[in-house]
């Protein structure tokens, strides 16, 4: 008796580890501070939510580009989800089997930090920001992106030309 | 020579002007004049704002049917027209979604919505998505108040407010600044609204071809 006890503690520890996919919460400014690291690393950050269905039709793609890429360290993906509750996001992701880096923006009020993401943005999603400081490259995409869209976006992001 | 180079270094300025001013005219910006337009309401009858000649500006609202923030926003809608509508600003909604990309934004399912949710405005289909285009709507719910103004003894509507209804669209519960409602206040005391300006986040409008990168 004690022992099944003991396994079936284990065995729900054990799968509430695995699913405890971990969702940073973040504020705007922890947000900024690693978009505007000063290194040759491409960051994309993708800006998502799981009431979103274009957004959540994208993260695949995501994931595929950050199991082809993390590996070389050179690119960055964060996908940063608003609007959003950390439950929500957690569940998805686990559905969808998303390793890339999941952040959860901790704001209430999007008027305080949107134009810090982008002055021209109007706060439509998905939107998706390419960024490589030792390049000084920077692109904004607003919509859903395919794959080969994003892969183009961090190759332009990452090329000294 | 030195003058051909003047010349050409001329062009290419005034090209580089142009081009940077055809970008900086995408959408309307407050202060601008908004156009006028003929769109389907979900009654059948095609809806202008110069058919309201006692309204005094117009809160034209880009909704749709299936979007969560708009959702959220619908009663607020609502409440906004019926203290406005009266005081000479009545709401226009105006859904510019591909309905292929979304069957839930479809003409028929528009009435549905405006049945259940008691939609006391009209709620117009914006087929071409031009309007949408002109205005610079990027997303639903995205609101724009209009102000009929004398510009040199001409009525123009002008562009005094764009942005959402407050500051909290996806939990009413939690606003602490009613912009629409602070904007329509000031137009109708005929004062500068305070907070012309705002961003919030909802759904990308649905366009029929791709978006550009920009």
């Amino acid at each position: 008796m004690k022992k099944s006890l003991f396994i079936f503690v284990f065995c729900s520890l054990g799968i509430s580890w695995l699913s405890a996919q971990e969702v940073r919460l973040v504020k705007i400014e922890d947000v900024l501070e690693e978009m505007n690291k000063e290194d040759d690393t491409t960051r994309v950050l993708n800006l998502w939510a799981t009431w979103c269905a274009p957004c959540v039709h994208e993260l695949p793609f995501f994931e595929e580009v950050y199991q082809e890429t993390h590996a070389n360290q050179k690119t960055k993906i964060i996908l940063l989800a608003v609007e959003d509750s950390e439950g929500k996001v957690k569940k998805l992701i686990l559905a969808k089997g998303i390793n890339a880096t999941v952040w959860l923006l901790d704001e209430k009020y999007a008027n305080e930090w949107i134009s810090q993401i982008e002055e021209d943005w109007g706060g439509e999603i998905p939107v998706t920001r390419t960024q490589n400081n030792s390049l000084s490259k920077t692109l904004f995409h607003s919509g859903e992106l395919s794959k080969e869209e994003l892969l183009e976006m961090i190759k332009e992001t990452s090329s000294r030309l | 020579m030195k003058k051909y180079l003047i010349f050409s270094t001329a062009i290419l300025a005034s090209l580089i002007f142009l081009v940077s001013y055809s970008y900086k005219t995408d959408g309307y910006k407050v202060g601008d004049t908004a156009t006028d337009f003929k769109l389907k309401n979900i009654d059948g009858r095609m809806i202008s704002m110069a058919d309201y000649k006692d309204a005094k500006g117009f809160v034209v609202i880009f909704s749709c049917n299936h979007c969560p923030f708009v959702i959220a926003s619908e009663d607020r809608m609502v409440a906004l027209d019926k203290k406005f509508s009266a005081l000479g600003y009545p709401v226009i909604a105006i859904n510019s979604n591909d309905p292929a990309a979304y069957p839930d934004d479809s003409f028929d399912k528009m009435k549905e919505r405006a049945k259940e949710k008691g939609f006391t405005f009209p709620y117009l289909v914006d087929e071409t998505q031009d309007i949408a285009k002109r205005y610079g709507a990027t997303k639903t719910p995205d609101v724009f108040i209009l102000n009929k103004e004398k510009v040199n003894g001409i009525e123009k509507l002008i562009v005094r407010y764009t942005g959402s209804i407050d500051n909290s669209v996806k939990d009413a519960s939690i606003v602490t600044e009613t912009y629409a409602v602070d904007a329509i206040n000031a137009l109708l005391k005929g004062e500068r609204v305070s907070v012309e300006a705002t961003k919030s986040i909802g759904c990308s409008i649905k366009w029929k071809e791709k978006s550009e990168k920009r």
